[in-house]
């Protein structure tokens, strides 16, 4: 049996129908341009980019077995959350950009793509989108050392090491053609480099960690060493707390300093004797270092009580720091 | 052709100043302005006079300058919404304020080329036996200015038109052959990996200014005015572009346009790490058809940002074809009173605070 329905039920049935097919009506938004690179931007990366890959590129997908990292690459390191969080992305959004690589022989050397390849065998994947690129070694290693250094999480330390060997390999000539292939500054090109004439001890240590530290302590390490050149031992003590005690790394200098300047004074001084009026040992009292060691000697005298008194004195020089800052 | 003249009552409307302005204006800066023949001897300028006005007080005034260069594409890939008429007149009236404009027709339809008068279809023979200036032939366009142009690179000054004179709006006008541009740009495809950036290579080399046959320096304003067609040559002025016009037309419905145009912006975006912002213009709108109005709150609610507030109603003032044979000024120019010359103005203004030239 069919039900009438009124004129208006109608038209609202009408229009609900229309406003929603007008809503399932599917309108591309066009992109966010706040973050837009400049046209002079835009022409260098193409202009990089024409410059090492010459001849034409292939999209294939290659199988990871057949991959192998590149001599060149100056990364020891992977830390393993990055390698997660790239996987996430990578099983959530594909492949964003396909990894380069150049074939040498049967297999593939990396040209870019060290960490998705890492990322792509820990998901299990079988192939990998990339590209194949004809280049030389010269090439290769040019490519490799830039593209790394493009990318993320280089520490200071192997970018000094990757900017010694683009000298060493005839790249660049000086620290300003080097910032310029690696598009920094020449500030920082040179404070980068000058990690690897640190001495010894801290240049082994930075082989073994490149994370432990950058170019800021670098400089500081410069300075000490400079300011108190007979104190390289305590130099060393303090930069080793960074990772012994897992110290904060903008403390070394003001520990160091700390140091330097207890050791001035007079090491362990004679204890003090405190009598009272019938010139009976009471108390004695020693520094040693930034340690006040109060003994009591007198078994009649309260020890709350004369620690609440010390407390009060301790007190008021306290107060004359205040002032004082 | 009798050429358009103005009494100084509408320079004073074009210039946004005061009749008293522009008689002090004219007298002091001895532009030669004429007087009518006969009667009370009224000053009747011509265009070129405005334009020296305007220029005249840019150089003696704080008026107000333009604080950045740009390039803006107008653009929608939909036929007859507006995008030659917006183009003409937005560049007439930009170079009104003081700003040097630089338009470029990208179309080999020519109809930008059209509105400032030149006919591309005339030869220099026709011109002759007809008494027309040979200024109003096209000889070059956008694709003599490449080194890659296969008879060879002209210098700018060749190819470049001034309608109005040295202070109006400048023209490289386009001609049949411009998709010839086209072509080239897919042949430089299958050798480069670059074809899309010819353009934005051309300008960039422009404006260092360091080329004395192709100084862009000077100009505030550039200006493409695309074909409705998809080809490289748009994407090309796209990519070197700061923002992309597109007008949208409530008479020819222009939804879907916008939207693939958004997807193409999109793919710039993500390729070439830039995109021109998109600016809607709503184009002759008809304010008492409240049906077809509320279909584009629907536009507006999902292109809010880019939605310009100020629209173009539709008017009669427009004319419907473009023909050579009865020329006529930009309507912003030609009847600087009408309805349609007041709202592109409001919508030149709005536009060029959108865009932070002013």
């Amino acid at each position: 049996m069919s039900k009438k329905i009124s004129e208006a039920e109608f038209m609202a049935s009408v229009l609900k129908k229309q406003s929603e097919t007008r809503s399932s009506m599917i309108l591309n938004t066009p992109p966010n341009t706040a973050d837009n690179i400049s046209v002079s931007e835009m022409l260098a990366r193409q202009e990089d980019k024409n410059q090492v890959f010459t001849n034409d590129k292939a999209l294939l997908k290659i199988n990871l077995n057949l991959i192998d990292d590149s001599p060149y690459q100056p990364r020891k390191l992977y830390d393993v959350g990055d390698i997660d969080d790239l996987g996430h992305s990578m099983v959530a959004a594909g492949l964003k950009e396909a990894i380069k690589v150049r074939r040498i022989g049967d297999r593939f050397e990396l040209l870019s793509g060290h960490r998705r390849t890492r990322a792509a065998r820990s998901l299990g994947w079988v192939d990998i989108d990339a590209y194949i690129v004809e280049c030389s070694d010269r090439d290769a290693k040019l490519v490799t050392m830039i593209s790394n250094e493009a990318r993320v999480n280089l520490t200071d330390f192997e970018k000094g090491k990757l900017y010694q060997e683009a000298i060493q390999e005839g790249f660049a000539k000086n620290q300003s053609e080097v910032a310029n292939l690696f598009g920094t500054s020449q500030a920082q090109a040179s404070k980068r480099m000058a990690m690897l004439k640190l001495p010894e001890v801290y240049v082994a240590m930075l082989n073994d960690k490149p994370k432990m530290f950058g170019v800021r302590l670098s400089e500081q390490i410069f300075e000490l060493i400079k300011e108190y050149p007979n104190e390289e031992k305590l130099i060393h003590t303090a930069v080793m707390r960074i990772t012994e005690e897992d110290a904060d790394q903008t403390s070394v200098k003001q520990w160091f300093l700390q140091m330097v300047k207890q050791k001035s004074k007079k090491p362990s001084q004679k204890p003090k004797i405190i009598t009272n009026r019938n010139g009976r040992q009471v108390f004695t009292a020693k520094l040693d270092g930034r340690v006040i060691t109060v003994r009591i000697s007198d078994v009649h005298v309260d020890a709350d009580t004369a620690l609440l008194k010390v407390i009060d004195s301790l007190r008021s020089v306290a107060d004359i720091d205040v002032k004082d800052e | 052709m009798i050429a358009k003249t103005f009494k100084a009552a509408a320079v004073a409307t074009l210039i946004g100043a005061t009749r008293d302005t522009v008689r002090r204006a004219t007298d002091e800066s001895n532009l030669g302005v004429l007087r009518q023949d006969t009667g009370p001897k009224t000053r009747i300028y011509t265009v070129n006079n405005v334009y020296d006005i305007v220029n005249w007080r840019m150089s003696k005034k704080s008026e107000k300058k333009a604080k950045k260069q740009v390039v803006m594409t107008c653009y929608v890939p939909k036929g007859g919404v507006g995008k030659s008429t917006i183009s003409a007149n937005l560049a007439c009236i930009f170079s009104l304020l003081g700003l040097k404009t630089l338009v470029i027709d990208l179309d080999f339809q020519s109809n930008l080329t059209l509105s400032f008068g030149y006919d591309s279809e005339l030869s220099r023979e026709e011109a002759i036996e007809d008494g027309v200036s040979i200024d109003k032939c096209v000889d070059y366009h956008f694709g003599h200015l490449f080194d890659q142009w296969p008879t060879g690179k002209m210098p700018l000054s060749k190819v470049i038109k001034k309608p109005y004179g040295e202070y109006g709006p400048h023209l490289i006008p386009s001609d049949v052959s411009l998709d010839r541009l086209d072509t080239l740009m897919t042949m430089e495809a299958l050798q480069t990996t670059n074809s899309a950036s010819m353009v934005s290579k051309l300008l960039h080399a422009g404006k260092t200014g360091k080329n004395p046959d192709f100084d862009l320096s000077d100009y505030d304003v550039i200006l493409f005015d695309a074909a409705p067609a998809k080809n490289r040559m748009t994407r090309s002025a796209l990519l070197a572009s700061d923002f992309v016009i597109a007008p949208i037309s409530l008479e020819k419905f222009s939804t879907k346009a916008v939207s693939y145009l958004s997807k193409v912006l999109e793919e710039m975006k993500e390729e070439d790490g830039r995109c021109p912002e998109l600016v809607i213009i709503g184009n002759f709108f008809d304010l008492n058809r409240t049906r077809v109005l509320n279909q584009t709150a629907m536009i507006r609610k999902t292109y809010n940002s880019a939605w310009l507030d100020s629209i173009i109603r539709r008017s009669e003032d427009f004319p419907k074809t473009l023909s050579s044979d009865t020329y006529e000024l930009p309507l912003c120019l030609s009847k600087c009173n009408s309805i349609g010359a007041e709202d592109l103005r409001k919508v030149a203004n709005d536009l060029l605070v959108k865009m932070g030239v002013f």
